[in-house]
Protein backbone atom coordinates (compact mmCIF):
# COMPACT_ATOMS: atom_id res chain seq x y z
CA UNK A 1 0.00 0.00 0.00
CA UNK A 2 1.35 3.09 -1.19
CA UNK A 3 1.14 6.28 1.08
CA UNK A 4 -0.08 9.41 0.68
CA UNK A 5 3.04 11.05 0.96
CA UNK A 6 5.08 9.22 -1.01
CA UNK A 7 2.44 9.03 -4.11
CA UNK A 8 2.30 12.86 -3.82
CA UNK A 9 6.38 12.70 -3.58
CA UNK A 10 6.05 10.06 -6.53
CA UNK A 11 3.87 12.26 -8.82
CA UNK A 12 5.41 15.89 -8.36
CA UNK A 13 9.09 13.60 -9.00
CA UNK A 14 10.86 14.51 -5.96
CA UNK A 15 11.51 10.83 -5.26
CA UNK A 16 14.80 9.14 -5.82
CA UNK A 17 14.82 6.66 -8.84
CA UNK A 18 14.80 3.82 -6.20
CA UNK A 19 12.31 4.99 -4.27
CA UNK A 20 10.43 5.55 -7.32
CA UNK A 21 10.68 2.49 -8.73
CA UNK A 22 9.90 0.59 -5.75
CA UNK A 23 6.68 2.95 -5.47
CA UNK A 24 5.65 2.19 -9.49
CA UNK A 25 6.25 -1.39 -8.27
CA UNK A 26 3.35 -1.27 -5.44
CA UNK A 27 1.46 0.72 -7.03
CA UNK A 28 0.82 -1.99 -9.57
CA UNK A 29 -1.23 -3.94 -7.06
CA UNK A 30 -3.12 -0.66 -5.57
CA UNK A 31 -6.06 0.03 -7.45
CA UNK A 32 -6.97 2.94 -4.88
CA UNK A 33 -3.17 4.52 -5.42
CA UNK A 34 -4.06 4.12 -8.98
CA UNK A 35 -7.07 6.03 -9.05
CA UNK A 36 -5.24 8.62 -6.44
CA UNK A 37 -2.32 8.90 -8.95
CA UNK A 38 -4.83 9.44 -11.67
CA UNK A 39 -6.71 12.23 -10.06
CA UNK A 40 -3.60 13.85 -9.15
CA UNK A 41 -2.94 13.81 -13.13
CA UNK A 42 -6.16 15.39 -14.10
CA UNK A 43 -6.16 18.20 -11.03
CA UNK A 44 -2.73 18.95 -13.12
CA UNK A 45 -4.12 18.77 -16.56
CA UNK A 46 -7.06 20.88 -15.68
CA UNK A 47 -4.72 23.76 -13.73
CA UNK A 48 -2.46 23.99 -16.88
CA UNK A 49 -4.95 23.90 -19.54
CA UNK A 50 -7.28 26.94 -16.91
CA UNK A 51 -4.02 28.90 -16.90
CA UNK A 52 -3.30 28.45 -20.58
CA UNK A 53 -6.63 29.91 -21.65
CA UNK A 54 -6.71 32.49 -19.25
CA UNK A 55 -2.98 33.49 -20.74
CA UNK A 56 -4.55 33.48 -24.19
CA UNK A 57 -6.97 36.05 -23.28
CA UNK A 58 -5.02 38.21 -21.52
CA UNK A 59 -4.07 40.91 -24.13
CA UNK A 60 -0.73 42.95 -23.05
CA UNK A 61 -0.59 44.85 -26.44
CA UNK A 62 -0.95 48.17 -25.36
CA UNK A 63 -0.99 47.83 -21.89
CA UNK A 64 -0.37 51.36 -20.96
CA UNK A 65 -2.20 53.30 -23.79
CA UNK A 66 -5.05 51.37 -21.78
CA UNK A 67 -4.22 52.62 -18.46
CA UNK A 68 -3.48 56.24 -19.82
CA UNK A 69 -6.84 56.21 -21.79
CA UNK A 70 -8.76 55.13 -18.14
CA UNK A 71 -6.55 57.76 -16.14
CA UNK A 72 -7.99 59.95 -18.41
CA UNK A 73 -10.97 59.45 -17.91
CA UNK A 74 -10.87 59.57 -14.01
CA UNK A 75 -9.76 62.90 -14.75
CA UNK A 76 -12.41 63.43 -16.89
CA UNK A 77 -15.09 62.36 -14.44
CA UNK A 78 -13.51 64.41 -11.71
CA UNK A 79 -13.64 67.87 -14.07
CA UNK A 80 -17.33 67.13 -14.91
CA UNK A 81 -18.02 67.19 -10.86
CA UNK A 82 -15.45 69.53 -10.19
CA UNK A 83 -17.76 71.97 -13.24
CA UNK A 84 -20.85 70.54 -11.32
CA UNK A 85 -19.93 71.75 -8.07
CA UNK A 86 -18.70 75.21 -8.89
CA UNK A 87 -22.32 75.37 -11.24
CA UNK A 88 -24.61 74.28 -7.76
CA UNK A 89 -22.93 76.98 -5.86
CA UNK A 90 -22.25 80.37 -8.51
CA UNK A 91 -24.99 78.95 -11.26
CA UNK A 92 -27.88 81.20 -9.93
CA UNK A 93 -25.18 83.97 -9.37
CA UNK A 94 -24.25 84.14 -12.58
CA UNK A 95 -27.14 83.34 -14.54
CA UNK A 96 -28.52 86.39 -12.47
CA UNK A 97 -25.85 88.78 -13.21
CA UNK A 98 -25.97 87.67 -17.06
CA UNK A 99 -30.11 88.45 -17.25
CA UNK A 100 -29.30 91.72 -15.56
CA UNK A 101 -26.44 92.06 -17.94
CA UNK A 102 -29.33 91.72 -21.21
CA UNK A 103 -31.81 93.94 -19.72
CA UNK A 104 -29.62 96.75 -19.26
CA UNK A 105 -28.05 96.71 -22.90
CA UNK A 106 -31.87 96.75 -24.13
CA UNK A 107 -32.89 99.56 -21.94
CA UNK A 108 -29.26 101.73 -22.89
CA UNK A 109 -30.04 100.98 -26.49
CA UNK A 110 -33.53 101.46 -26.30
CA UNK A 111 -32.72 104.94 -24.63
CA UNK A 112 -29.90 105.25 -26.82
CA UNK A 113 -31.85 105.76 -30.10
CA UNK A 114 -31.85 108.51 -32.39
CA UNK A 115 -31.79 112.12 -31.21
CA UNK A 116 -35.28 113.61 -30.79
CA UNK A 117 -35.26 117.69 -32.31
CA UNK A 118 -38.76 117.46 -31.15
CA UNK A 119 -39.24 121.40 -30.39
CA UNK A 120 -42.40 123.54 -29.87
CA UNK A 121 -41.92 127.35 -29.93
CA UNK A 122 -43.77 128.78 -27.49
CA UNK A 123 -43.50 132.66 -28.30
CA UNK A 124 -41.43 134.64 -30.62
CA UNK A 125 -40.87 138.20 -30.86
CA UNK A 126 -39.29 139.64 -34.17
CA UNK A 127 -37.65 142.73 -34.63
CA UNK A 128 -39.39 145.88 -36.71
CA UNK A 129 -38.76 145.48 -40.32
CA UNK A 130 -38.47 141.92 -39.76
CA UNK A 131 -40.34 138.85 -40.74
CA UNK A 132 -40.09 135.44 -39.06
CA UNK A 133 -41.42 132.14 -40.20
CA UNK A 134 -41.46 128.87 -38.55
CA UNK A 135 -40.88 125.95 -40.35
CA UNK A 136 -40.46 122.13 -39.92
CA UNK A 137 -38.36 119.53 -41.58
CA UNK A 138 -39.49 116.02 -41.50
CA UNK A 139 -37.28 113.37 -41.36
CA UNK A 140 -38.71 110.30 -43.49
CA UNK A 141 -36.98 108.05 -41.49
CA UNK A 142 -38.87 108.34 -38.28
CA UNK A 143 -41.96 108.82 -38.02
CA UNK A 144 -43.67 111.83 -36.46
CA UNK A 145 -39.79 113.37 -36.52
CA UNK A 146 -39.19 116.68 -37.53
CA UNK A 147 -36.79 119.51 -37.13
CA UNK A 148 -37.76 123.18 -36.29
CA UNK A 149 -36.27 125.96 -38.26
CA UNK A 150 -36.96 130.16 -37.47
CA UNK A 151 -36.35 131.85 -40.77
CA UNK A 152 -36.18 135.71 -40.09
CA UNK A 153 -35.87 137.70 -42.94
CA UNK A 154 -35.37 141.49 -42.79
CA UNK A 155 -36.76 144.10 -45.04
CA UNK A 156 -34.44 146.34 -47.69
CA UNK A 157 -34.77 149.33 -45.17
CA UNK A 158 -32.66 147.21 -42.39
CA UNK A 159 -30.51 144.92 -44.34
CA UNK A 160 -26.65 146.55 -44.00
CA UNK A 161 -27.94 148.78 -41.33
CA UNK A 162 -25.33 148.62 -38.40
CA UNK B 1 -35.02 74.15 -6.27
CA UNK B 2 -32.78 76.43 -5.44
CA UNK B 3 -29.33 75.35 -4.73
CA UNK B 4 -27.98 76.35 -1.40
CA UNK B 5 -25.29 79.17 -1.16
CA UNK B 6 -22.38 79.06 1.37
CA UNK B 7 -22.14 82.84 1.66
CA UNK B 8 -24.83 86.02 2.73
CA UNK B 9 -22.82 87.72 -0.10
CA UNK B 10 -23.20 85.83 -2.85
CA UNK B 11 -27.28 86.30 -2.05
CA UNK B 12 -26.81 89.79 -1.88
CA UNK B 13 -25.01 89.76 -5.36
CA UNK B 14 -27.86 87.27 -6.58
CA UNK B 15 -30.37 90.17 -5.23
CA UNK B 16 -28.77 93.34 -6.06
CA UNK B 17 -29.00 91.66 -9.84
CA UNK B 18 -32.30 91.32 -9.42
CA UNK B 19 -33.30 94.44 -8.16
CA UNK B 20 -31.00 95.93 -10.96
CA UNK B 21 -33.26 93.58 -13.73
CA UNK B 22 -36.49 94.88 -12.10
CA UNK B 23 -35.76 98.50 -12.21
CA UNK B 24 -34.64 98.17 -15.67
CA UNK B 25 -37.70 96.37 -16.70
CA UNK B 26 -40.47 97.94 -14.87
CA UNK B 27 -38.35 101.58 -13.77
CA UNK B 28 -39.30 103.67 -16.93
CA UNK B 29 -42.77 102.36 -17.13
CA UNK B 30 -43.53 103.23 -13.81
CA UNK B 31 -42.14 106.73 -14.09
CA UNK B 32 -43.97 107.01 -17.57
CA UNK B 33 -46.85 106.54 -15.88
CA UNK B 34 -46.82 108.67 -12.93
CA UNK B 35 -46.06 111.88 -15.34
CA UNK B 36 -48.22 111.42 -17.99
CA UNK B 37 -48.25 115.13 -18.51
CA UNK B 38 -45.19 117.10 -18.47
CA UNK B 39 -43.60 117.52 -14.99
CA UNK B 40 -41.06 120.40 -14.23
CA UNK B 41 -37.98 119.06 -12.37
CA UNK B 42 -37.55 120.79 -9.12
CA UNK B 43 -33.09 120.93 -9.51
CA UNK B 44 -30.70 122.91 -10.14
CA UNK B 45 -29.79 121.75 -13.44
CA UNK B 46 -27.65 123.05 -15.91
CA UNK B 47 -27.63 122.37 -19.58
CA UNK B 48 -24.60 122.04 -22.11
CA UNK B 49 -25.05 123.98 -25.03
CA UNK B 50 -23.48 123.78 -28.63
CA UNK B 51 -23.42 126.79 -30.63
CA UNK B 52 -23.13 126.23 -34.55
CA UNK B 53 -22.62 128.90 -37.04
CA UNK B 54 -22.92 127.49 -40.81
CA UNK B 55 -22.83 129.77 -43.34
CA UNK B 56 -25.25 129.02 -46.89
CA UNK B 57 -23.66 130.07 -49.97
CA UNK B 58 -24.73 129.24 -54.01
CA UNK B 59 -20.77 128.32 -53.78
CA UNK B 60 -20.37 124.76 -55.46
CA UNK B 61 -19.58 122.78 -52.68
CA UNK B 62 -21.32 120.25 -50.60
CA UNK B 63 -22.44 120.25 -46.55
CA UNK B 64 -19.65 120.61 -44.15
CA UNK B 65 -18.32 116.84 -42.62
CA UNK B 66 -19.07 118.67 -39.41
CA UNK B 67 -22.38 119.15 -39.99
CA UNK B 68 -23.45 115.55 -41.21
CA UNK B 69 -25.43 114.85 -38.59
CA UNK B 70 -27.82 117.70 -39.94
CA UNK B 71 -27.48 116.21 -43.44
CA UNK B 72 -30.87 115.57 -44.05
CA UNK B 73 -32.12 118.61 -42.62
CA UNK B 74 -29.75 120.74 -44.87
CA UNK B 75 -30.77 119.31 -47.84
CA UNK B 76 -34.51 119.92 -47.26
CA UNK B 77 -36.39 122.97 -47.98
CA UNK B 78 -35.71 125.80 -47.20
CA UNK B 79 -32.17 124.85 -46.74
CA UNK B 80 -32.14 122.68 -50.04
CA UNK B 81 -31.60 126.57 -51.80
CA UNK B 82 -28.27 126.65 -51.15
CA UNK B 83 -25.33 124.63 -52.90
CA UNK B 84 -23.29 124.71 -49.90
CA UNK B 85 -22.60 124.63 -46.41
CA UNK B 86 -20.05 125.27 -44.30
CA UNK B 87 -19.36 125.14 -40.16
CA UNK B 88 -18.14 128.77 -39.11
CA UNK B 89 -17.86 128.27 -35.53
CA UNK B 90 -18.97 126.01 -33.02
CA UNK B 91 -19.14 127.07 -29.19
CA UNK B 92 -19.99 124.92 -26.09
CA UNK B 93 -21.72 126.81 -23.36
CA UNK B 94 -22.64 125.66 -20.44
CA UNK B 95 -25.81 127.32 -18.67
CA UNK B 96 -27.17 126.77 -15.15
CA UNK B 97 -30.66 127.07 -14.73
CA UNK B 98 -32.05 130.95 -14.66
CA UNK B 99 -28.87 131.67 -15.71
CA UNK B 100 -27.61 133.55 -19.27
CA UNK B 101 -24.75 132.63 -21.34
CA UNK B 102 -23.69 135.19 -24.86
CA UNK B 103 -21.62 134.46 -27.88
CA UNK B 104 -20.85 136.80 -30.67
CA UNK B 105 -21.87 135.54 -33.97
CA UNK B 106 -19.59 135.49 -37.33
CA UNK B 107 -22.33 138.57 -37.97
CA UNK B 108 -21.80 140.51 -35.03
CA UNK B 109 -25.25 139.86 -34.00
CA UNK B 110 -25.32 138.91 -30.13
CA UNK B 111 -26.62 135.42 -29.71
CA UNK B 112 -27.78 135.24 -26.02
CA UNK B 113 -29.43 132.06 -24.38
CA UNK B 114 -31.22 131.46 -21.57
CA UNK B 115 -32.10 128.56 -19.65
CA UNK B 116 -35.75 128.52 -17.91
CA UNK B 117 -36.06 124.98 -16.58
CA UNK B 118 -36.38 121.38 -17.17
CA UNK B 119 -39.39 119.24 -17.84
CA UNK B 120 -40.18 115.95 -18.01
CA UNK B 121 -42.64 114.60 -20.57
CA UNK B 122 -44.48 111.55 -21.24
CA UNK B 123 -42.25 108.17 -21.54
CA UNK B 124 -40.17 109.75 -19.17
CA UNK B 125 -38.20 111.93 -21.56
CA UNK B 126 -36.21 115.00 -20.56
CA UNK B 127 -37.27 118.49 -22.29
CA UNK B 128 -35.61 121.87 -21.89
CA UNK B 129 -37.42 124.97 -22.19
CA UNK B 130 -34.94 127.65 -23.07
CA UNK B 131 -34.86 131.35 -24.37
CA UNK B 132 -33.00 132.45 -27.05
CA UNK B 133 -32.25 135.95 -28.77
CA UNK B 134 -30.47 137.38 -31.58
CA UNK B 135 -29.90 141.05 -32.03
CA UNK B 136 -27.26 143.54 -33.10
CA UNK B 137 -25.52 144.41 -30.27
CA UNK B 138 -27.42 147.24 -28.10
CA UNK B 139 -30.85 147.21 -30.55
CA UNK B 140 -33.77 145.03 -30.15
CA UNK B 141 -33.64 144.01 -33.76
CA UNK B 142 -33.73 140.86 -36.16
CA UNK B 143 -34.58 137.97 -32.85
CA UNK B 144 -35.54 140.03 -29.94
CA UNK B 145 -36.46 137.19 -27.97
CA UNK B 146 -38.20 133.50 -28.76
CA UNK B 147 -39.05 130.91 -25.64
CA UNK B 148 -38.97 127.43 -26.86
CA UNK B 149 -38.85 123.82 -25.65
CA UNK B 150 -36.74 121.26 -27.31
CA UNK B 151 -36.36 117.44 -26.63
CA UNK B 152 -33.13 116.81 -24.54
CA UNK B 153 -30.00 116.90 -27.43
CA UNK B 154 -32.02 118.17 -29.80
CA UNK B 155 -31.34 120.76 -32.41
CA UNK B 156 -32.95 123.94 -33.49
CA UNK B 157 -32.32 125.91 -36.59
CA UNK B 158 -32.33 129.71 -36.88
CA UNK B 159 -31.75 131.21 -40.17
CA UNK B 160 -32.33 134.38 -42.51
CA UNK B 161 -29.14 136.63 -41.30
CA UNK B 162 -26.81 137.72 -44.75
CA UNK B 163 -23.54 136.96 -44.24
CA UNK B 164 -20.85 136.77 -46.72
CA UNK B 165 -22.99 136.83 -49.65
CA UNK B 166 -25.20 134.30 -48.35
CA UNK B 167 -27.25 133.21 -45.15
CA UNK B 168 -25.92 132.45 -41.31
CA UNK B 169 -27.85 129.49 -40.19
CA UNK B 170 -27.28 129.05 -35.97
CA UNK B 171 -28.17 125.57 -34.72
CA UNK B 172 -28.24 125.28 -31.10
CA UNK B 173 -28.03 121.58 -29.31
CA UNK B 174 -28.88 121.78 -25.95
CA UNK B 175 -28.47 118.98 -23.76
CA UNK B 176 -28.98 118.03 -19.55
CA UNK B 177 -26.08 117.16 -17.28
Amino acid sequence: MVTEKDLQRYFDGELSPAKARKVYRELQDDPAGQQQLAEYRQLRSSLGQATKAAAEEANFDHLWTRVKANIKEEDAVRSSSRFSEWLRRYGLVVASLAVALVVGLIVTMQSAGPVSNDCVIESIETGPNALSTIMTIEDPAIAGEETTVIWVTETAADEGEP
Amino acid sequence: MFPRFSTNGTRSVIAIAIIFAGQSLFGSTNASAESQAKTKLATTATVSCTVRSMLGSQKAGAIDKRLSFLNKQLSRPPFSAYKSFKLLAAKDLKIAQGATQQLVLPSQKLLRLSFKEKLLSAKNKVRLRMHLSITPPKRKKFLPGTQFSIANGGTLLVGGDKHQNGTLVVGLTCKSQ
